[in-house]
């Protein structure tokens, strides 16, 4: 901590927020023997910080509202119906996902270099454009059901605004979703890309 | 100082246990509804955020230090989503004074849990609603939940000087406004 006191003094006179961070006991031990010095001979700060007090003590009397309702069992009900949710598309996720590895893993790789006779090359061009799409169909399934089990829809617009209950070192929602997002248009980027080479190789050949 | 019933009700909570979790919702739910209703202005918004609040406490649970009492780590909490809600409220540009309540008892209270609320604390929480957010939630913070500037500052993710500022003109427009109520 500085040795120098926090207040600044102005016209002689400490500053109106350091009078309220005196009452708040937010200065250190330096400021509060220098402004209570200043105090002990200034009648005028000396009423400000009666007045403040007066206030603080106004704001603290405020009386809390009765609220006779029971919310547990809303609140339960709604507890329990959201961890019913994550689970079904979790199993929906890893269904999509082993289905996704057999056509990435086996499917495409074969049709991609299995030797089709030339009569047959427009249906294996018309069979990886499907695929392709599909590939892309799931692809963005996937990222969507994904995000959704990560984050609560709802809660991420306020996630973006100051929050105290993400732990530390969560990363932030914002930068998961481009991940996703990012994934998503690479994996476009790869199943155009090699159709079109497709296409060229075949107009070529 | 930790009560150890509660400390047990959040173990039991974390190890599934729902029932525990509805029974800090049922010693808790009077106070977070006060902290909603005092930074919303209305009572439907804050029984809807005193809601949000718990779902979300109990999501976040794990995060929740046991050393300290689970009562304040709830009412900031619900303080922080308040303003959030504000905040998205604001972009959406929804007047909080069309909505304002008057400060009222629960319309289904018992007749003998009713409490005549003063003109004087009428006055109060007028001039809290008509103070701008920002300045709401702080002094929320401060007076209500009694957080230091430092614990403002990380909780609502501003600088501690901007929290002190904001503290300042918040209790400078507070006098202001009481002070012309006053007069009229």
């Amino acid at each position: 901590m500085s040795n120098q006191p926090q207040n600044t003094f102005q016209d002689g006179h400490p500053q109106l927020d350091d009078l309220h961070a005196y009452l708040d006991q937010e200065l250190d031990k330096l400021a509060i023997d220098e402004l209570e010095n200043h105090l002990a001979s200034c009648s005028t700060c000396q009423k400000q910080v009666d007045r403040l007090k007066t206030l603080t003590l106004r704001i603290n009397s405020l009386p809390e509202i009765q609220m006779d309702k029971d919310f547990s069992t809303t609140i339960k009900n709604r507890i329990r119906d959201k961890q019913q949710v994550p689970r079904g598309i979790t199993w929906t996720l890893l269904v999509e996902g082993v289905a996704a590895g057999v056509v990435l893993g086996l499917i495409i790789p074969a049709i991609q270099v299995s030797i089709w006779p030339p009569r047959l090359m427009k249906i294996q061009h018309e069979l990886q454009a499907a695929i392709n799409i599909f590939m892309t169909q799931i692809a963005s399934n996937w990222i969507y059901w994904w995000t959704k089990t990560q984050f609560d829809f709802t809660q991420v617009f306020e996630s973006l605004n100051p929050s105290i209950i993400l732990p530390q070192g969560f990363p932030s929602p914002w930068i998961l979703i481009l991940v996703g997002v990012g994934a998503g248009l690479l994996t476009n980027f790869i199943l155009l890309r090699s159709s079109f080479q497709f296409r060229n190789n075949g107009t070529n050949s | 100082m930790v009560d150890s019933g509660e400390q047990a009700l959040v173990k039991r909570t974390l190890t599934g246990d729902l029932d525990a979790f509805g029974d800090l919702v049922q010693i808790y739910q009077a106070s977070v509804f006060n902290v909603c209703y005092r930074v919303l202005g209305n009572r439907q918004d804050a029984e809807d955020l005193v809601q949000d609040a718990f779902v979300r406490a109990y999501n976040h649970l794990s995060s929740y230090d046991q050393e300290r009492p689970f009562g304040p780590w709830m009412r900031t909490l619900a303080a922080n989503l308040c303003y959030n809600r504000l905040n998205r409220r604001k972009l959406i540009q929804v007047e909080l004074e069309d909505e304002r309540d008057a400060p009222t008892m629960d319309p289904d209270s018992s007749p003998e849990s009713v409490l005549e609320i003063s003109q004087e604390h009428t006055a109060l929480y007028q001039a809290l609603w008509d103070l701008p957010n920002q300045q709401r939630i702080v002094l929320e913070l401060r007076h209500f939940q009694g957080l230091s500037y430092q614990e403002m500052a990380d909780t609502l993710r501003l600088p501690i000087n901007t929290v002190r500022s904001h503290l300042y003109r918040a209790r400078q427009n507070l006098a202001k406004i009481l002070e012309a109520e006053e007069n009229v």
